[in-house]
């Protein structure tokens, strides 16, 4: 799994509702397709996401096959401050990635 | 990033047709129901792998309209990208906030998509991500309340080419 990729708005204020967008590359491999063998290539997707703030979840989603490849996963949330954000991906192979991201408000 | 077209701000829709046909799944649903009424009809012989999936969720306990939005494009050209948008409305407090959010597909070879959880603190319950379709199908969207009510909302969407490797 590359770096992952976050996105949150500009200028940042508490009470504010902002949008978090992720997106990770990862082929989610649905266990669904056959190779040029007529082989099934094995299920290997990233099946879990998780969002934490400052230590607590915030937002948490179970993926299955049928999401698309390259997981672009966006979720909203009121700020009541400043923190840093917690992202992990897990995949089928047990390979979990961790990317951190610092929330300012102004 | 720039934003994305389907990230827009979903609209409330009042009591529609989808909601009726939730309100009360009956013969005489299936007869009004239009575009629905095949659908309807599965119910009368074996449910469908989605609806079994959708079961095992609620326990059989009855779903409401209204309050959750689905927004998907109605024709996706291609399969394998499909965005959506779920919303639901929420106070999100403590005796009363939505726990979870199901996508199911109703005609894919596996019918959940995914579930995404939601927490009192986090203040609102919204989720965009991108699906695989593998025809023209509807898709499904259940909210599992703290209250212990179901909400649900379902949106046709015409696929060109399909997302499963043909």
């Amino acid at each position: 799994m590359n770096k992952p990729r976050i996105r949150l708005p500009d200028s940042i204020k508490v009470g504010d509702i902002i949008e978090v967008k992720t997106l990770i590359s990862h082929g989610m491999e649905t266990g669904q397709r056959k190779d040029a063998n007529a082989k099934i290539v094995p299920r290997d997707i990233i099946h879990s996401f998780t969002a934490m703030f400052n230590g607590r979840p915030v937002f948490q989603a179970d993926l299955q096959p049928g999401i698309s490849a390259n997981p672009f996963i966006s979720f909203q949330m009121r700020v009541g401050g400043p923190g840093e954000f917690e992202f992990s991906w897990v995949d089928d192979q047990g390979a979990k990635t961790v990317e951190r991201t610092r929330l300012n408000v102004v | 990033m720039t934003r994305p077209r389907y990230l827009r701000l979903p609209v409330r829709r009042s009591l529609d047709r989808r909601d009726v046909i939730f309100s009360g799944v009956s013969v005489w649903a299936a007869a009004v129901a239009g575009p629905f009424a095949a659908l309807a009809q599965e119910k009368s012989a074996e449910p469908a792998a989605w609806e079994a999936a959708l079961k095992t969720i609620t326990g059989g306990a009855p779903l409401a309209g209204g309050q959750i939005t689905i927004d998907v494009p109605e024709i996706a050209e291609n399969g394998n990208v499909v965005p959506f948008n779920i919303a639901v409305d929420s106070p999100m407090t403590d005796s009363d906030h939505v726990k979870a959010v199901h996508l199911f597909s109703t005609a894919n070879p596996q019918p959940l998509i995914g579930s995404f959880r939601f927490f009192v603190e986090t203040g609102r319950a919204v989720v965009s991500s991108r699906m695989r379709l593998a025809r023209t199908q509807e898709v499904v969207a259940l909210a599992e309340l703290s209250t212990g009510r179901f909400l649900v909302a379902r949106k046709m969407i015409k696929v060109t080419i399909g997302g499963c490797g043909g």
